[in-house]
């Protein structure tokens, strides 16, 4: 079927038609996998000389009162892809959305990195990072919202 | 003779860079946010031994695929193997766009890649049948429509608007966001009060992005638009330490693998086992026991680069240099050799 000349221009026209319901996915929901496309790098980043960057990280407390700050790919085990994109369907904004599994596995993994303490919870900060670019190492953090875990009760 | 040569290319170079994907289990299940279709069918990751087996499994489908044996069926494992393998990852919600790779088995495979140079033909020992052109364009029509959808995606969020400098930003961006950057792009940050030049590279980006799928009627203007792809994942790599290898494996498809390796071929020793190759006689034992040297030879690579990934990336490094060479050579040869001359 596939070789014969009216199933190679099918093909064709099949692959032409539906490339346009793809990129009505793509634009209106999510990505489809798989789908022909490649990597977008929609939008600019960059207004002006200000770069605004999401940088969250994790505020642990422990037992007694003791705080860690880590970046939040410090409590994230190692990805070949982008972590971030990870880090934030792993945690959602919303705290009700976190599974408690995942609560389970991060204070896991917060075990692993300060073995010497309990944890007894943890804040997620979402911060925003802004850079100067026309003066390098000037950046300003802003927090935009914090979701406060804790170990000690059931989510 | 060239998808020949190329099928021996495209399967040793993916085998020597396909990523590990065992580490998708070092998260738990409630991570799983995965994409539309069937990945949505998972609900929680698979154990470590399953993801070793499929792992070995890809391995080995690419060794036979580069030894070319059972051609047509192993091209179509192969790519529901890179298919199932790559999708895996992306349950975790980060698609790294590796569509390119999985398909080109499945299109060349109705090519027949798998009738010259390989031990299909070998066995066969019938007259090679004359080559379809359509997969090939197939394969152009489908990279280029993969490249129009990053292009549309750019210009309906700005890029081409002469104030944003997306590319620039894009790129200060994953700078910013890694606290090691390699040497190789520090670069970058001395370069942002060079405006125009970013925001002519946004519009060089999309334009190139567009000129693969336009021009795929015409072979000569496609690989042109190849060749600049090529020289513009060296540009990625160069100003974002982003390897996108995995895509310049499948621009080879349309390299004249068999022109480029003439003078290579014409060497007497090279020749001589080229002719002692062609005149082989083979039966299906003989096949079963390549079938196991590929077997041994796919588990040795795969136990190698897993345990040393760094194998991997600088393959993939290497073959984005090679690539640009490639593309380099084609263009200079298209700007010196064919160019129309001026009268004298």
């Amino acid at each position: 079927m596939l070789t014969s000349a009216v199933g190679i221009r099918l093909l064709f026209a099949g692959t032409i038609a539906l490339f346009p319901v793809q990129m009505l996915l793509i634009v209106e929901k999510n990505e489809p996998y798989p789908a022909l496309t490649m990597p977008a790098f929609s939008g600019h980043p960059l207004e002006g000389h200000v770069l605004v960057l999401e940088k969250p990280e994790f505020r642990v407390q422990f037992a007694g009162g003791h705080v860690e700050t880590v970046p939040y790919e410090s409590l994230m085990p190692a990805t070949p892809l982008d972590s971030l994109s990870i880090f934030k369907n792993v945690f959602p904004v919303h705290r009700s959305a976190i599974n408690p599994e995942t609560l389970a596995w991060l204070k896991s993994n917060i075990i692993r990195r300060f073995p010497q303490g309990e944890p007894s919870g943890v804040d997620i900060v979402w911060r925003k990072a802004s850079y100067d670019v026309a003066h390098p190492g000037d950046v300003r953090f802003t927090t935009v919202r914090t979701v406060h875990l804790d170990f000690g009760r059931e989510p | 003779m060239d998808l020949g040569l190329y099928r021996i290319i495209y399967a040793v170079a993916t085998l020597l860079t396909v990523p590990d994907i065992q580490w998708v289990t070092k998260y738990p299940d409630a991570a799983i946010h995965a994409p539309l279709g069937p990945l949505l069918l998972i609900s929680g990751f698979p154990s470590s031994a399953v993801l070793v087996a499929l792992e070995v499994l890809r391995s080995f489908a690419l060794a036979l695929l580069a030894v070319g044996l059972w051609t047509r069926f192993v091209s179509v494992a192969v790519t529901v193997l890179l298919l199932a393998t790559y999708g895996l990852t992306y349950t975790l919600g980060k698609i790294d766009h590796t569509i390119l790779i999985v398909l080109a088995p499945l299109i060349l495979s109705f090519a027949h890649w798998g009738r010259s140079v390989s031990i299909d033909a070998l066995l066969s020992r019938r007259a090679s049948a004359s080559q379809p052109q359509w997969p090939l364009r197939f394969l152009a029509l489908v990279v280029g429509l993969s490249f129009f959808a990053a292009a549309f995606m750019k210009f309906a969020t700005g890029w081409l608007s002469p104030t944003t400098q997306a590319a620039l930003g894009h790129i200060l961006a994953r700078y910013y966001s890694s606290d090691s950057m390699p040497w190789s792009v520090q670069w970058v940050p001395a370069t942002t009060q060079f405006r125009l030049a970013w925001e002519v590279t946004d519009w060089l980006t999309v334009a190139m992005e567009l000129a693969i799928l336009f021009t795929v009627p015409w072979w000569r203007a496609f690989r042109i638009a190849l060749a600049a792809a090529v020289l513009f994942h060296l540009g990625v790599l160069l100003a974002t330490n982003i390897v996108f290898s995995f895509n310049v494996v499948v621009y080879g498809a349309f390299v004249s693998w068999a022109e480029l390796c003439r003078p290579l071929g014409a060497a007497p020793i090279v020749k001589r086992a080229i002719d002692r190759f062609a005149a082989m006689q083979l039966n299906r034992g003989a096949a079963l026991l390549v079938a196991l040297f590929a077997f041994a030879l796919s588990g040795v690579t795969w136990f190698v680069t897993s345990t040393i990934p760094a194998i991997g990336a600088t393959c993939s490094v290497l073959i984005i240099l090679a690539g640009a060479a490639v593309g380099v050579g084609y263009l200079l040869r298209q700007a010196v050799f064919v160019a129309p001359k001026p009268i004298s």
